[in-house]
């Protein structure tokens, strides 16, 4: 897409009132440094191309894709962990691209992370209830001791753990607890976007679905917007109203989580789609599997045109000359294929 | 701090601690014993150091001169336990001086990154260069000779050492994704190098600070032996030593055995400890 329709679209979208977020194409370019006692910058990697996507108010958006597809990177470039090397995050209509670093730490109230790895994201060295409880000290927002021991007691107890357990440290607890204390930290400040950078990868499988069901209760009782960042197909399309697809380091489809599903447009997304096993053997023998050849391109020197083009099995021509518009298909389903 | 709460399990139960590191609670105690000695200096020793007495030098070790005397006739035991002030002054300060500002620079140098930590870590590359005994040197020559200079000479010695632990540490807690959701979270840089990068980078300086003060106080000795350590007459082990060695290892040796020994007993003590001091920071124990 090129940019004067993406402006087009940002536009068209910005008047809606329900978008909270809109990114316009954001591009985060990672540089690589020659060794030696003065480096020099010899190449970039692309971990994120010149994506364009908005979130609305309330719902949740999934984003998938294989290890290195840059999904990761996109949360991060939206919390402005990075500073990202183009493109426009516009959130309640603020770019917090051009945030100061002061303002955007004051801004960081609105929107909050949870981490993939419940085990490195929590500080070893601080007690679960100082871990919650950093959020409300940095913002400055109880009103004195008691009010704070109050909010960290009520956090603990929404997210299904015990107040007695605030003196506890982040060793003693198990992998969902330990991640239940993410998410109540997330919580603390009462964001209005979080991004769950693949909240439930790292647990087990009977784990997960509690997490993910406290997810979305959570969701509902403080009016939460979700972006839901996994590579696990069947846990997004769970969980999602709309669903991305990334491949190197750009969106290739999104589309509404039904229509994704029932009607996956683009080969990529056709072959992922085919790699989730059907839980029947007679439609499992029958059906057919779109099986990928070759690896990931390196995303230092990504393929010409369309990106996809060395692994698709209907490419042609003009697929690597050039690369192809994000087309919207109707109904929200929104492509970038030629063969579409 | 899980640490902390270890620290003062043992200090309340020490008879539970001696049994599970024997060998660190007996150094520890002999260290104790030592440090003790060198506090009470002036009740403890029979003799005054300095004063001369030449009717009786180069006595050998009786039930009067428990170390015998030396050949200006000042009694070695006493000498020895006055010696102990400066070695273990020397050792103390110069290592917690360093450990401060070492883990400083290595983690300002981490946390800043880019140019600042080039900067920083090439300096440090150049003082690193020199052989810490010769750095010392340099500058207690540099300097008038006097215990502080010593503390200073030694101290610069060994800070690049601390700053480069310290650096390989922070930056591999800085990749740790709790001080990026510190970071999220809206955190400002002193909160979450104090509260995050400094607390969980600590460990392997603590550990390896005992080494330094075994270094430390060998350095002295070795200044002291040089004739650039503290200036005489204040007793100091490593000029015993020299005084010793300058004809009397024959005919006087109980001049060099006692304040070498002296110096061996607290080296050997301070490296059982940092073998203790590492198990019990160890987590995987």
């Amino acid at each position: 897409m090129t940019q004067a329709d993406s402006a087009v679209a940002a536009e068209a979208v910005n008047v809606d009132d329900d978008t909270l977020l809109q990114v316009n194409n954001l591009k985060m370019y990672f540089p690589v440094n020659s060794r030696g006692i003065i480096p020099r910058h010899v190449a970039d990697v692309k971990a994120v191309d010149d994506i364009s996507f908005f979130v609305r108010k309330g719902e949740t958006l999934g984003v998938v894709g294989e290890s290195g597809c840059g999904k990761t990177t996109v949360g991060r470039c939206i919390m402005q962990v990075y500073d990202i090397t183009e493109g426009e995050v516009i959130f309640e209509g603020t770019d917090l691209a051009k945030l100061s670093p002061g303002r955007m730490r004051r801004m960081r109230r609105r929107l909050q992370m949870i981490f993939q790895d419940p085990y490195s994201s929590l500080n070893p060295r601080m007690t679960a209830g100082s871990i919650i409880g950093e959020p409300i000290r940095i913002h400055n927002m109880a009103s004195g001791r008691g009010d704070y021991v109050d909010q960290v007691e009520e956090l603990l107890r929404v997210v299904g753990l015990n107040p007695y357990m605030r003196d506890r440290y982040p060793h003693e607890f198990s992998g969902g607890q330990r991640q239940r204390i993410g998410i109540a930290r997330a919580l603390a400040v009462r964001p209005s976007l979080i991004i769950c950078d693949e909240p439930v990868s790292a647990l087990d499988v009977s784990i997960q679905a509690q997490v993910i069901n406290l997810l979305e209760e959570l969701q509902e009782q403080f009016d939460l917007t979700y972006i839901f960042i996994a590579h696990d197909l069947s846990v997004v399309r769970h969980i999602s109203d709309r669903v991305a697809v990334m491949y190197l380091g750009k969106i290739v489809e999104i589309a509404t989580r039904e229509e994704l599903y029932e009607n996956p447009l683009h080969p990529y997304t056709r072959a992922l789609m085919s790699a989730v096993p059907i839980p029947d053997p007679t439609v499992e023998r029958q059906r057919e599997r779109i099986v990928l050849t070759g690896d990931v391109p390196s995303p230092i020197r990504p393929p010409s045109g369309c990106r996809f083009h060395t692994r698709c099995p209907i490419a042609i021509d003009i697929c690597n000359q050039e690369d192809p518009e994000f087309r919207d298909m109707g109904g929200d389903h929104w492509v970038a294929c030629h063969r579409v | 701090m899980p640490y902390l709460i270890r620290a003062s399990r043992i200090a309340t139960r020490p008879a539970r601690a001696a049994r599970r590191y024997p060998v660190g609670a007996a150094a520890l105690t002999a260290l104790v014993a030592m440090g003790l000695a060198a506090v009470f200096a002036e009740q403890l020793a029979p003799f005054d150091p300095l004063s001369h007495d030449e009717a009786n030098a180069l006595l050998a070790p009786s039930a009067e001169h428990l170390f015998g005397t030396d050949r200006f006739g000042r009694d070695v035991f006493s000498r020895v336990l006055y010696g102990a002030r400066i070695s273990l002054m020397v050792g103390l300060v110069s290592v917690l001086v360093g450990t401060v500002i070492g883990t400083t620079i290595g983690i300002i140098s981490a946390y800043a990154s880019g140019v600042a930590d080039l900067v920083i870590q090439r300096f440090i590359d150049a003082l690193m260069a020199f052989p810490h005994l010769l750095m010392a040197l340099l500058l207690v020559v540099v300097l008038e000779p006097s215990p502080v200079s010593v503390i200073i000479g030694i101290t610069v010695a060994f800070v690049p050492q601390v700053a480069r632990i310290a650096r390989a540490q922070a930056l591999s807690v800085k990749a740790e994704s709790y001080v990026m959701a510190a970071k999220s979270l809206g955190g400002s840089p002193t909160r979450i190098v104090g509260r995050y990068v400094l607390p969980n980078s600590i460990t392997p300086v603590v550990i390896h600070a005992t080494g330094f003060m075994e270094g430390a106080v060998l350095t002295e000795a070795a200044l002291s032996f040089l004739g650039l350590g503290v200036p005489p007459p204040d007793p100091s082990w490593g000029r015993m030593l020299k005084e010793g060695s300058e004809g009397f290892l024959e005919a006087a040796p109980w001049l060099t055995i006692f304040p070498g020994l002296a110096l061996t007993v607290l080296v050997f003590c301070v490296a059982l400890i940092g073998d203790g001091v590492r198990d019990f920071l160890d987590p995987r124990q």
